[in-house]
């Protein structure tokens, strides 16, 4: 809702006054030690699936951190380069469509550059780009598991995708699109997949329970984490940790096989939408930072590494411009954070301290 | 019809009565449409129906709707409007024609004709459905918050009217929003004296963003009180009275609240109502003012509500009764819910997975339907706003598959 009506509609009453002038100018505690680094307007152009507003329910860096990946509610999936955002526009390359939501977009780790989408049509797709980052060759799969709002990267050639019928798909991605596995494993829809290892995946799902599957489909650890739906879900780099997000208030840090809960984090007064767990590569939950964004309190949050004792230590705050839908990413040099928001934008921040 | 009217009315579960006698099946005025080959205003002369009050933004000001309806802008619920499309006395459609409800605020045209929804709808779903072969009719209540009752029996009758237009057996019912709430009304054992018992007449019943186990939208955001004053908006408020330019306005006339408390204009809204907090608990923000005395009613800093426990009595408690009845066992129900928060500009519903307005898990409750034996035989989500449920391409390819054969 919109601050200024509050505003105008009360503002009257001197002892109204005050308050409304306070909560209409504040900004959420904590020293303002993020900085935006970039802005990357909305991929404005036009796609079939119809006049869809809000903002990307994916992003993800490439590999070598120059580009980002975006996954839209219009359907489109496109790609920017860093380097050349500067609040402009027209700078978001399309690489393919979906015909309704795109919910989910990753690089795969190949040589070639290569893109992999899931949507609310139902349909994962592939895009090969050349250096223009124009699309060379693309592939797209109908799965028949309903509308698709999950993915994870297993390998260069394997992903994981969920539904929101809460089913998981183990797909294989080479010349032609193969489902491998797909087994039921969640109440309702699956809010988001991570890989543990080269054989794990873990779940998250609307039933608010955090689950650990096999490749082969055997579900080999649950856990309730929430009375309600969950958000989001991370992983530590040395695959031994996750951290979950629910619409009730708070982050639960998890052992990755015990699923056992370590800590419960209040890092936004409502809902954590977005969840990242960062650290240099193979780092254990001690050595990562937590970075959430709420739509509830519309703020993007980082802690200093957690340590062995799970605290948030020294917390970054800064208020976000419209809300995040869900996507958050790190670069992989560790220095950005992009989140995107409700108006199609997404925005870097330096992710500065330790 | 006044409220106080209803509450006199004992409720008569599972009991057969007789089928309302005074609804013609001939229309008294037919005109067209740009989206509509044929547009019919019917009428059932039944004492059940009355003329329900109308906020002044709720008038029928659509030139076609107004003109459906012989000019008036506030008619008498004992009147409706029934849109057929084009191609609707095709011989060649072997399924069952498809009867369109649109929800609150809105009427047929503006939910499934041609941009609709400013514009953003493209060629509507009516056309969509035609395209394919469908024989495709919807209704328009007179009232766009009106009484769910009067408005189940217009449902009841307007697949009379289809029946006899088209020879079909059965029709397969497509609702949205509180249109929902009217159609399985009709598909339940639950009616008033004079109610059509449910006929078997209905195949399908796919339920897109309807509040099947209740919203409280209205009464966890006190803001959406302010926005809607600014905006004019065609909703209602469940403040009283609140400080609006600086000054105590007093609200009553646009609330939901019933006539006896200065309102009566949005009864149908009342009806949806029940209780969310104890899930999701209640929406916290800085910028919220009021919420509690909003949501549990009292005098706050800035308004004064009757509070939501007062407003569900008030619609009497319908969300409870029609999940205690349950969806006829003939019957085979598809939900779909919308979860996506940003609409309309701003980002809504927020206390859980919600299209905006309405909570999914109140979309996709399957538990009141299935009480009598109805099989939901779909249940998806898709990543879209309450409104674009209506016309978006994923919305409406769902809508597509879940009535075909």
């Amino acid at each position: 809702m919109k601050r200024a009506f509050i505003i105008i509609c009360a503002l009257a009453l001197p002892a109204v006054a005050d308050e409304v002038k306070k909560a209409a100018t504040s900004e959420s505690s904590g020293p303002s030690d993020f900085s935006r680094a970039r802005y990357l307007g909305a991929d404005a152009t036009p796609t079939r699936a119809g006049a869809l507003e809000g903002g990307a329910t994916s992003i993800a860096f490439s590999p070598d951190g120059a580009l980002l990946a975006q996954a839209a509610p219009t359907g489109a999936v496109s790609v920017a380069r860093i380097a050349d955002s500067d609040e402009s526009t027209g700078l978001w390359h399309r690489t393919g469509e979906h015909l309704g939501a795109a919910s989910g977009v990753a690089f795969l780790p190949r040589k070639e550059l290569t893109l992999v989408s899931v949507g609310d049509d139902e349909t994962i797709r592939t895009a090969t780009l050349d250096a223009s980052l124009a699309t060379v060759t693309s592939a797209s799969r109908q799965l028949g598991l309903g509308p698709l709002t999950a993915l994870a990267v297993l390998d260069a050639s394997h992903v994981a995708v969920g539904s929101c019928r809460g089913q998981i798909a183990i797909v294989k991605l080479e010349d032609a699109i193969t489902v491998e596995k797909t087994f039921e494993r969640h109440e309702g829809a699956i809010a988001a997949l991570v890989a543990l290892d080269k054989n794990r995946i873990a779940s998250a799902g609307w039933d608010g329970c955090v689950k650990i599957s096999d490749l082969g489909g055997r579900e080999i650890k649950s856990a309730k984490v929430s009375p309600v739906e969950l958000t989001t879900l991370a992983v530590t780099p040395d695959g031994k940790s996750l951290a979950a997000g629910s619409w009730k208030k708070g982050v639960t840090l998890l052992d990755a096989s015990s699923l056992k809960t370590l800590a419960t984090l209040e890092t936004h007064r409502g809902c954590a939408s977005a969840v990242l767990l960062v650290g240099p590569a193979k780092a254990s939950l001690a050595q990562c930072r937590l970075v959430s964004a709420s739509l509830s309190d519309e703020t993007l949050f980082a802690s200093d590494v957690l340590g062995s004792k799970n605290e948030l230590g020294r917390t970054r705050r800064t208020r976000i411009k419209t809300v995040p839908s869900g996507g958050l990413a790190v670069s992989p040099d560790l220095a950005l954070i992009a989140c995107a928001t409700n108006d199609g934008a997404i925005s870097l921040y330096k992710l500065e301290g330790k | 019809m006044k409220r106080a009217l209803f509450v006199a009315l004992v409720l008569l579960l599972g009991t057969r009565v007789q089928a309302t006698q005074e609804f013609s099946p001939e229309p008294i005025l037919t005109t067209t449409a740009e989206n509509w080959e044929r547009v019919e205003l019917l009428e059932d002369k039944s004492s059940f129906f009355a003329k329900e009050p109308f906020w002044k933004d709720s008038r029928r000001q659509l030139p076609d709707i107004k003109a459906g309806f012989a000019g008036e802008a506030e008619p008498s619920s004992a009147r409706f409007l029934l849109h057929c499309a084009k191609g609707w006395d095709r011989t060649d459609d072997k399924l069952p024609p498809i009867l369109l409800v649109h929800g609150a605020v809105v009427d047929a045209t503006k939910s499934w004709g041609k941009d609709g929804f400013l514009g953003r709808g493209g060629a509507g779903l009516a056309a969509r459905l035609s395209q394919v072969g469908r024989r495709v009719f919807a209704i328009t209540f007179a009232h766009p918050h009106g009484d769910n009752w009067m408005q189940a029996e217009q449902v009841a009758n307007a697949i009379a009217r289809i029946k006899t237009l088209t020879g079909a057996p059965q029709v397969d019912l497509l609702a949205h929003s509180k249109g929902g709430i009217a159609a399985r009304l009709y598909c339940s054992s639950l009616r008033k004296p004079g109610m059509t018992p449910f006929r078997g007449d209905v195949r399908k019943l796919a339920l897109v963003g309807v509040p099947n186990d209740g919203i409280d939208v209205a009464f966890a955001y006190p803001n959406l009180n302010y926005w809607v004053i600014m905006q004019n908006a065609n909703a209602a408020l469940c403040w009283t009275e609140a400080l609006v330019y600086g000054v105590w306005t007093d609200l009553r006339e646009r609330s939901l609240y019933d006539a006896t408390e200065g309102g009566g204009a949005f009864a149908g809204q009342a009806q949806m109502l029940k209780r969310w907090d104890t899930v999701y608990g209640l929406y916290e923000s800085d910028e919220q003012f009021d919420t509690v005395t909003t949501y549990n009613g009292g005098k706050g800093k800035v308004s004064n509500s009757l509070g939501i426990d007062h407003a569900i009595k008030e619609g009497g408690d319908l969300i409870a009764k029609l999940n205690k009845a349950g969806v006829d066992k003939r019957v085979a129900v598809a939900l779909l819910a919308g979860s996506k928060t940003a609409i309309m500009g701003f980002c809504g519903e927020r206390r859980g997975p919600s299209d905006g307005l309405l909570l999914v898990r109140s979309a996709l409750a399957t538990d009141g339907i299935t009480k009598a034996g109805a099989r939901v035989f779909r249940r998806d989500v898709l990543k879209l706003s309450h409104v674009e449920l209506v016309y978006a391409e994923p919305a409406l390819r769902w809508i597509e598959e879940t009535l075909g054969p």
